[in-house]
């Protein structure tokens, strides 16, 4: 295959991947690595280095529309951020020392976890109310408020547990830097139990928060030469294109039937994931 | 006290939310170079048949992203030496350069909000924005030595 119609396909890879990662609120990430790993022979390393640009694309790309709602929780994201850069140098570090096998393996275990994520009943919990933060949450005031359109009303609350809450976003740091994904399956699901941030405020912040920490390990895998410029930039190119078609002409997934399906082919790629990192 | 204390959140709120609207301009802005160099990097690869590194003509893709491969398959990784080669229209170079200016798009953004909170004063919040540029200018650092 010549190298111009390889780069065309990557693109039309990354478009799907991008679409489908919008439309079940995953990003792109965590189709794009096995799709050019498993489907096209990619060497996973670029397929990471190439991935995690793709982040970055996406995240600074949209980052006018999350401005825009007012729900981003800047103060938190701000104090998350230590954490998620700081594990995604960490993360992007050990990525380069370990053999592929290792990358395979830990991204499978990072797609049933997913699967499981996607299967979870979203419920509401009970906020916080910003009189009863404590501690350094009360100290930087990581409270915030927002107006809830569906609710018609202005939600206030506190901040719990800003120390797990950052130990937490250190993980999700360093799996984004490892795997070359957003990590916003663990920020939501650790913001909202943890912190007991409101889910929309949630994904605002962690959206927010996406981009910077996507630069921290990009930075350290461009330097290394993990980009390749034939890789990175029909997938960044991709991912952004599908990103925008995912959530523009798609309805946000939330029938239980559909997840179910999509928790299915989750599971089918982590074992295709797995195998290929006991081969 | 408290009243007083709650104006002041708020006042800082909405001077937060016109610097985003700043930050998210230039955001876009950053994409929109990053795409165009990417694009122009694409064109010159098609129409020279050369990866700036080699004639990629005859080759299989396979050949061309093997990892760490020589010739035509390299490509430059050092931001200096992508630049300079970007300067001189080698193709692999030019799309390194696109894809470096969206890396550090996020950089700019971490570095206009330090400024956002100096000027509100909100040294705990400055002190940890600082914190999270020093990693992030560090990491280019840190995979140079690797």
């Amino acid at each position: 295959m010549s190298l111009p119609l390889f780069m065309l396909i990557v693109f039309l890879v990354a478009v799907v991947a991008g679409a489908f990662g919008a439309w079940l609120g995953l990003g792109g990430g965590v189709f794009i690595v096995p799709a050019l790993t498993l489907a096209l022979g990619v060497n996973v390393r670029y397929a990471i280095g190439a991935s995690i640009v793709s982040v970055i694309a996406t995240s600074s790309g949209s980052a006018a529309s999350y401005v825009r709602s007012r729900v981003t929780n800047m103060r938190l994201g701000m104090l998350l951020e230590v954490g998620t850069t700081l594990g995604a140098v960490v993360g992007s570090v050990v990525a380069t020392q370990v053999p592929v096998a290792a990358l395979f393996i830990t991204f499978a275990v990072v797609l049933l976890y997913a699967a499981a994520v996607m299967l979870r009943p979203v419920q509401e919990h009970a906020h916080l109310a910003p009189a009863d933060q404590r501690g350094v949450a009360r100290w930087l005031g990581l409270g915030g408020a927002y107006h809830d359109e569906a609710l018609g009303q202005t939600v206030e609350y506190g901040v719990a547990h800003p120390g797990l809450g950052l130990a937490a976003s250190g993980v999700a740091g360093a799996v984004s830097g490892l795997l070359g994904v957003g990590g916003g399956i663990i920020k939501v699901p650790a913001m909202d139990l943890l912190m007991r941030v409101p889910i929309k405020a949630a994904s605002a912040t962690s959206s927010f928060m996406i981009g910077v920490t996507a630069a921290t390990s990009a930075g350290v895998y461009f330097a290394r030469g993990d980009v390749h410029p034939a890789l990175a930039a029909p997938v960044a190119a991709g991912v952004l294109a599908g990103t925008r078609l995912g959530t523009r002409l798609l309805v946000r997934l939330r029938g239980g039937t559909t997840r179910r399906v999509f928790a299915v082919v989750l599971v089918f790629t982590a074992v295709q994931m797995l195998l290929r990192g006991l081969r | 006290m408290r009243q007083g204390k709650s104006e002041l959140r708020e006042r800082e709120t909405r001077e937060l939310t016109e610097m985003e609207v700043l930050v998210s301009r230039l955001l876009r802005g950053g994409v929109l170079l990053s795409v165009a160099l990417v694009l122009l990097g694409v064109v010159i690869l098609l129409v020279t048949g050369n990866t700036g590194t080699g004639d990629f003509r005859g080759l299989s893709a396979k050949e061309l992203t093997a990892y760490g491969a020589g010739g035509a398959s390299s490509f430059p990784h050092d931001p200096v030496r992508a630049l300079s080669d970007a300067l001189h229209l080698r193709a692999y170079a030019v799309i390194a350069v696109g894809l470096l200016v969206l890396v550090l798009t996020p950089v700019l953004r971490v570095a206009l909000t330090v400024v956002t909170f100096v000027r509100e004063r909100d040294w705990s919040y400055v002190v940890m924005t600082l914190t999270v540029l020093t990693i992030l200018c560090s990491a280019l650092a840190l995979g140079r030595a690797l």
